[in-house]
């Protein structure tokens, strides 16, 4: 009954699966959105590499290495922190990012951009979304953003105004970085770069070596927290996060639209049954009279919403997806991810969890609601026109 | 054996905080196999009568029991289930739900009951059989708003009949209906009258009353006198049973 009324007038429950998918769709945009900014992928929309381990240690170490530009104090840290791990049975390799920024020059182009270097890296670890990594060292990437203020494109030359003078670097591929919005130049490991015009550097990044399962990488992360400080030992979704800065917003953000989307569901819930208990009174109470009970019509009527819901949520999971990538997309590209990002989709969120809070939050409106109808008598068949 | 034993019926409304006695200690019963029929002037409490005898409201004071059963003591799913099973009503408006088809409609209570015990094909066939019995099998696929006030009842009438009831409740059965098809839904009571079924109706016709075995005449919420009519053979014996039920309810106060 419940699903032949749905099949034999539509029209008349478009409005509230219409209301449905919209709230769901809300609350799954924002349960992605979250997903995605907590997610080690998004290390390298920052420009970097994926690595298993991010310490925020030494901090004054390196600021007195980047500060008096010693190479060799950055690399006696690294390799320091390489031994106290070694000593806990942990063996990997450590890397850091360096920045430094530079005038860049295309033809009648200039710009002052962030450069990066890695100290204990290979250009090969990064991702780069067109052309290739650079090769050697008078090879650079740069981000789109560098590309359209230089006019420059892959297999162009820039030139980079170093202290030792105006170095010449081919283009050999483009990159996408969030730091600084988009600006970005990527220099080869071994590339003339002064280590005294350092002006910043990044989290150290640790790698292991051995291809550890999940569960070693567990307890391998637990150890390393002891040792450092949980507050200064993040995976590489915790450095995004804590780099973007907004995860913790959005998350709040989510509950307290996943709440509104709650209440609003209800409502809408609550006034549609009413409105067809209304309009349908005739019905109950000849249903009654005939001897169908009072929870007989609350499961129909109740079922009524179910059908609507699942299908709701099945439409609100299958569009989701498109619908984040349509409404975030452009906010990473306007923070500097040029070529969009690859969201962190939760199947178990997204197509469970979530969906089932707002099925039982309608479930629980309609039951509640329909229980209105045990005040409709039978003897009232005969008197409803 | 009487199917239906009202004893010291009341039923009292309170509207605007007035105390309104409908009925008044009322004392009948319903032998198996009768077709009776209540008349009064308007307001008199017949409907009140016969959906408090059936369960669908509640009685004030008294005692009705249906089958042997004291249906005040039934709980609402006992009550319900009641209806369901042993019960067959038939309304004034012929409420059917909209977004089934006749038959779909007419199998409905088979369907919610346990009774028979049988699968949906079987239900469909006797869906089937019983609107062949009645002359509208050829409407089994229609909405009910494509076919006749006439067919919509006799289908009301398929529909109380599904799970074999012991008695069939029904509250002006022709009211909205013309005098064509009056006559042929109460030639179809009739019919399933003398097949065995019990009968109860309300109506305001002498015509429709005078098809049946029995007539109580209700004022007040007091059933003034009783008529009995018994079985009638043919047709050509309706105008002098009509002749003789008018005369009598004139007595009455009619």
């Amino acid at each position: 009954m419940a699903l032949n009324d749905i099949l034999s007038a539509p029209k008349r429950f478009l409005s509230i699966i219409f209301t449905y998918i919209l709230c769901m769709t809300i609350v799954l945009v924002l349960v992605t959105t979250t997903n995605t900014l907590r997610s080690g992928e998004l290390v390298n929309i920052f420009g970097l590499h994926e690595s298993d381990v991010f310490l925020s240690i030494y901090s004054e170490d390196i600021l007195s290495a980047v500060v008096s530009g010693e190479r060799e104090k950055l690399e006696g840290t690294m390799t320091r922190l390489e031994t106290e791990l070694e000593e806990i049975g942990i063996e990997g390799e450590a890397s850091i990012e360096l920045f430094i920024k530079y005038n860049l020059k295309h033809g009648d182009n200039m710009f002052k951009s962030m450069t990066l270097i890695g100290l204990n890296t290979t250009t090969d670890m990064y991702i780069y979304n067109e052309g290739t990594a650079p090769q050697n060292p008078n090879e650079v990437a740069i981000t789109q953003l560098v590309a359209e203020k230089l006019d420059a494109e892959i297999g162009d030359t820039i030139i980079v105004c170093q202290e030792h003078g105006e170095v010449e670097y081919l283009v050999t591929g483009y990159y996408q970085s969030m730091n600084n919005l988009g600006e970005g130049v990527r220099f080869h490991q071994d590339a003339p770069v002064d280590f005294s015009m350092l002006s910043g550097s990044l989290s150290f990044q640790f790698d292991y070596t051995d291809s550890p399962d999940e569960k070693t990488k567990e307890e391998r992360f637990k150890k390393i927290e002891d040792l450092y400080g949980e507050e200064n030992v993040m995976t590489a979704g915790e450095f995004a996060e804590r780099s973007t800065g907004v995860g913790d917003a959005i998350d709040a953000i989510k509950y307290l639209t996943l709440g509104l989307v709650i209440i609003i569901i209800m409502l809408v819930t609550l006034l549609t049954e009413r409105s067809f208990i209304a309009k349908e009174q005739g019905e109950i109470a000849t249903l009654k009279a005939i001897g169908f009970n009072t929870s007989s019509v609350v499961a129909w009527h109740t079922l009524r919403f179910v059908i609507i819901g699942v299908v709701s949520s099945i439409i609100a999971v299958l569009i989701s997806t498109p619908v984040t990538n349509l409404a975030i997309t452009p906010v990473f590209k306007m923070m500097g991810a040029a070529y969009g990002v690859n969201y962190e989709v939760n199947l178990l969120e997204v197509a469970v969890i979530y969906p089932t809070i707002l099925l039982v939050t309608t479930i629980i409106s309609s039951v509640l609601t329909s229980l209105y109808t045990k005040t409709i008598k039978p003897s009232q068949a005969s008197s409803i026109e | 054996m009487n199917i239906l034993e009202v004893k010291d019926l009341c039923k009292t409304y309170i509207i605007n905080k007035r105390q309104n006695n409908v009925l008044k200690n009322v004392n009948f019963s319903v032998s198996e196999g009768e077709m009776v029929a209540i008349m009064g002037p308007s307001g008199s409490g017949k409907s009140t009568l016969l959906y408090t005898v059936s369960g669908m409201d509640t009685l004030t004071a008294g005692e009705v029991k249906f089958c042997g059963k004291d249906i005040a003591k039934l709980s609402e799913k006992e009550l319900a289930g009641l209806r369901l099973d042993e019960m067959g009503f038939i309304f004034q408006q012929m409420h059917m739900l909209k977004n089934l088809t006749v038959l779909d409609n007419i199998i409905l209570p088979a369907t919610q009951s346990e009774k028979a015990n049988e699968t949906r094909k079987e239900t469909v066939q006797r869906g089937h059989e019983l609107m062949r019995k009645l002359g509208i099998i050829d409407i089994a696929d229609n909405d009910i708003n494509e076919v006749s006030g006439g067919q919509l009842q006799r289908a009301c009438i398929c529909r109380s009949m599904i799970n074999n009831p012991k008695m069939i409740f029904a509250d002006e059965p022709t009211g909205a209906l013309n005098r064509t098809s009056s006559d042929e839904v109460m030639a179809e009571l009739a019919k399933l009258n003398s097949d065995g079924t019990t009968i109860m109706l309300v109506t305001h016709d002498v015509k429709v009353a005078a098809r049946c075995t029995r007539v109580m005449y209700i004022v007040d919420g007091n059933i003034k006198g009783e008529y009995n009519l018994n079985r009638y053979e043919n047709e050509s014996q309706m105008r002098e049973r009509e002749r003789a039920l008018n005369n009598w309810l004139m007595e009455m106060g009619w």
